[in-house]
């Protein structure tokens, strides 16, 4: 039973090592403690040098994004079920003034309340695609403008056309016919894209 | 000390975390890095009457289809910025719709409109008119360009003046 004990022990802390993550647990007199064995990362230190030891921290102060979800967290302590609630990603600085993408949990485990600060492993890649997204966003809002900026002159060459062609000789009715064409091109493309409104979370 | 939260406010791509970058690091980059998430920094400012107070600047992400602001981040702000594109007219009715997002949380806190990107006058494509009517109701609007640094240290200094007396 010992030897589970200290198997355990080392397993977690090989994990957390792994995953870059720190382990807290809520104390029932505010404040968290890291949860023993558990991994310390460096830019935890960083942000919150008062960390090691397992005394009580003052977290928020470290990580003032934590303010804002542990409003969420609490929510999900107090109702009294197991549960998790996940924070979005938030990025502090590490001891080189290096910017480290992270993300917290919060658990509730059979009454327990815990916080898991990690390391944010997959920002990197949804910033590369919200950065593409975003990129081809503003692409289109250039062409939409280039198009926009097109459509004066086109329309005051098309009415041109129109006076100049009222003959019915052939030349004249297919003139007639291109710049119809025309206009329903310009009328089917891109307008200005809508403006995002916005909801709430 | 005393700690003041600010929001930064606004669409994609408008140029929020080059406006701190500026502010509290005097840098610029011209490559717009989209912002995932939220960082928060922090600024000394001295107030008029010669006392200080840490600026606690939230950068957030931009506003749009991808991501939606969540409103939990902006409980506690004692201000925030709305930041439009002046090249962009949407970002202007991104702002205006953040705005009541913002007052319906926070409430009748002191706020900045700034229009970023006005080193690119060229290309500016807000429409003044719509611009007066905001005026109007007593907006604060102000110019910035967070590549020249113009305006930039003025827009944080009104809503921090304001934060002071409100």
């Amino acid at each position: 039973m010992l030897q589970d004990r200290y198997a355990s022990d080392s397993v977690l802390n090989d994990l957390t090592t792994a995953l870059d993550v720190i382990v807290l647990e809520a104390l029932s007199t505010g404040g968290f403690q890291r949860v023993e064995y558990s991994h310390v990362p460096r830019w935890f230190h960083a942000a919150f040098q008062d960390a090691a030891g397992g005394r009580s921290v003052a977290l928020q102060q470290a990580f003032p994004v934590l303010d804002a979800f542990l409003k969420d967290a609490d929510k999900l302590w107090a109702g009294g079920i197991d549960g998790r609630a996940d924070s979005e990603a938030f990025v502090i600085a590490d001891a080189d003034g290096r910017d480290v993408p992270v993300v917290a949990t919060a658990l509730a485990v059979r009454g327990r309340k815990y916080l898991l600060i990690q390391h944010d492993g997959s920002y990197h890649e949804r910033q590369k695609i919200l950065q593409s997204a975003r990129d081809h966003a503003l692409e289109h809002e250039r062409t939409v403008k280039q198009v926009n900026a097109l459509r004066k002159p086109i329309a005051a060459l098309l009415r041109a056309v129109d006076d100049q062609s009222t003959s019915d000789s052939p030349s004249g009715t297919a003139v007639r016919q291109h710049a119809s064409a025309l206009r329903s091109l310009l009328d089917e493309l891109p307008q200005t894209p809508r403006p995002v409104t916005a909801k709430h979370r | 000390m005393m700690q003041k939260k600010i929001c930064m406010l606004g669409a994609f791509a408008v140029g929020k975390t080059s406006l701190v970058a500026r502010y509290v690091r005097s840098v610029f980059s011209d490559r717009y890095l989209t912002t995932v998430g939220v960082k928060v920094d922090k600024k000394i400012v001295t107030l008029e009457d010669g006392g200080e107070t840490t600026l606690m600047l939230w950068d957030l992400y931009g506003h749009d289809d991808f991501q939606t602001v969540r409103t939990s981040y902006l409980r506690g702000a004692a201000g925030y910025l709305l930041v439009a594109d002046g090249t962009r007219q949407q970002t202007l009715e991104v702002a205006r719709a953040l705005q009541q997002t913002a007052h319906d949380v926070v409430g009748n806190v002191p706020f900045v409109l700034v229009l970023n990107k006005a080193d690119l006058e060229s290309e500016w494509q807000v429409d003044e008119r719509a611009l007066v009517r905001i005026a109007e109701q007593g907006w604060p609007i102000m110019r910035t360009s967070a590549k020249t640094g113009a305006g930039v240290e003025d827009a944080f200094s009104r809503l921090a003046r304001d934060m002071a007396i409100a």
